[in-house]
């Protein structure tokens, strides 16, 4: 087992993002998360990325992770593709890149990088141009190239396809298709829910902070329990404001 | 004669300019204006003198005073942005203000409150080109200062340091997700201004052989005026806002009055950014574009 959360819970002050979630993420294989907006499904990865402070045990490669810097789980083979891409708009695309690779220490970061171009031809042209000149879908570009500059083992993708063109959504799937083939292991966040069930073999449902579902993507499919958590079971809801 | 104030102007600016960097450094990547650098400025300049008196040489008394302010300003960053990083933006700026204060009075304890003279091996040394009379610790600390400038500029731009500076400048919380060590790249920049603030002291009392406890904050002011004037967190603009503000306080004096050196800098500054308020090369331009 790759990633391995155990009773994960965030605060902000008083309000539970997060409660009480466990979930795994095998070694190679692709599991998303999915939910309504405000689910908790941000703070969950940035709490495994550890730039949200957290209660509960996070395992990751054999090792227990609950407590270290982001710094040290980015060495340890973590990356994470932010919500909203949020490239270092001030920085040229290619610091980007290497900004990715911030942790590396050897010597293959340049011939990385040229990997990352023959990846995304759309930013080698444009490699000494600032971020900023990017668009929505070449960002979203940068964003996981950026994240694979680390030589991750698990990628952390938040919502990838949040306001992209069909044609970019379609090309973000085929990425994080590919990137899977080649053995790299993805948690993926999403509210595409119809794609993001098609690229994992299991996929978890968030329902204000807690895990309402968790099964094997096919039966997710199939069954309407899915769209039962997903839309929202009023009366659960209701139960939880008064409790 | 006018060649020979624009002359001494310019090597005036170059330590202008190193103080204008230092502020500018923190503005531009932390967005707080540093109070301490007149500190560590002062500190530069009359730690090498104390060396210098004890009969060290310059290369050894010099160290030893950046020893003193690049430790000094890593002490400040744990009190200034370490511990407050959470705080209101108020409060590490009240913060280095008190450490100022702090080491002003310090040296006034241990050194008294009258300027000293600077005891630099080099004297007034001074060769003649042409009609111009140049200093020769003046233009060796104008070299200096040019190269320290410079090399700072590399490091900011070209380095991965710099990347992680102004990628930390951008937003503090990405820096930190991609990897990006935030509390030791901000301490190195703390270092790196703390350095660049000591060796403009240490040069300013080789080059005008007077150091004194409130050296500092006149200088500072200065310098202040020189990052405002240049463009905040510029780099360029701190070295041509220096140059500006030193020339016109020069020409100043020598075709007014000393009296008047304050009411024209600053009243020109107030101006300047009434029509310019990014100032001439433009507000934070180090971390939105390279020049």
């Amino acid at each position: 087992m790759l990633l391995e959360v155990r009773n994960l819970s965030v605060s902000y002050g008083k309000v539970a993002a997060v409660n009480d979630v466990s979930l795994h993420v095998e070694e190679g294989s692709v599991a998303t998360v999915l939910g309504a907006n405000g689910a908790g499904k941000t703070s969950l990865l940035n709490a495994i990325m550890g730039v949200t402070r957290a209660q509960g045990t996070l395992r990751f490669a054999g090792q227990t992770i609950s407590g270290w810097s982001s710094a040290r789980r980015v060495s340890a083979g973590m990356a994470l593709v932010p919500e909203g891409r949020r490239i270092l708009l001030s920085l040229t695309i290619e610091e980007n890149l290497l900004m990715g690779a911030y942790q590396r220490r050897d010597r293959e970061i340049a011939s990385d990088l040229g990997r990352m171009y023959e990846l995304f031809p759309n930013l080698a042209r444009r490699r000494n141009d600032p971020g900023s000149v990017l668009s929505g879908g070449e960002q979203q570009m940068l964003a996981i190239g950026r994240a694979l500059m680390a030589r991750p083992r698990l990628l952390l993708m938040d919502e990838p396809s949040l306001g992209l063109s069909p044609l970019f959504v379609r090309e973000v799937f085929n990425l994080i298709h590919s990137l899977n083939s080649s053995g790299l292991a993805i948690l993926l966040v999403e509210q595409n829910t119809r794609m993001a069930l098609q690229a994992a073999q299991w996929g978890y449902v968030l329902k204000l902070g807690r895990l309402a579902l968790e099964a094997d993507t096919e039966e997710l499919m199939k069954s309407d329990d899915l769209a039962r958590a997903y839309l929202g079971d009023n009366t659960t809801a209701k139960h939880r404001l008064h409790a | 004669m006018l060649a020979q104030q624009l002359v001494n102007g310019l090597l005036l600016g170059g330590i202008y300019a190193l103080v204008a960097l230092a502020f500018s450094l923190t503005i531009g990547i932390l967005n707080f204006l540093n109070f301490s650098i007149p500190a560590l400025f002062m500190l530069g300049g009359i730690v090498s003198c104390a060396m210098l008196s004890k009969g060290y040489g310059i290369g050894l008394s010099v160290a030893v005073a950046l020893a003193v302010t690049g430790g000094a300003s890593l002490i400040i960053e744990r009190f200034t942005f370490r511990w407050l990083k959470n705080s209101d933006s108020h409060i590490p700026l009240v913060s280095s203000l008190g450490f100022l204060i702090l080491f002003e009075n310090l040296v006034v304890i241990y050194f008294g409150s009258d300027a000293v003279g600077y005891p630099s091996p080099f004297g007034g040394a001074s060769i003649r080109v042409a009609k111009l009379l140049l200093s020769l610790p003046q233009l060796a600390s104008f070299a200096i200062s040019l190269a320290l400038i410079v090399t700072c500029y590399v490091v900011v731009t070209r380095t991965k340091l710099g990347r992680g500076l102004r990628s930390i400048a951008e937003s503090s919380v990405i820096s930190e997700m991609l990897g990006v060590d935030v509390g030791r790249t901000v301490s190195g920049m703390y270092l790196i201004s703390g350095l660049l603030a000591g060796m403009g002291g240490a040069l300013f009392g080789i080059s005008y052989l007077q150091v004194s406890w409130d050296m500092g904050s006149e200088v500072a002011l200065k310098g202040i005026s020189a990052m405002v004037l240049g463009g905040m967190g510029n780099i360029w603009g701190a070295l041509l806002g220096a140059m500006i503000i030193a020339g016109v306080e020069v020409l100043t004096i020598s075709y007014v009055s000393s009296e008047a050196v304050n009411v024209v800098v600053y009243g020109l500054l107030l101006l300047l950014i009434l029509v310019m308020p990014n100032g001439l090369l433009g507000d934070r331009a180090i971390l939105v574009e390279r020049m």
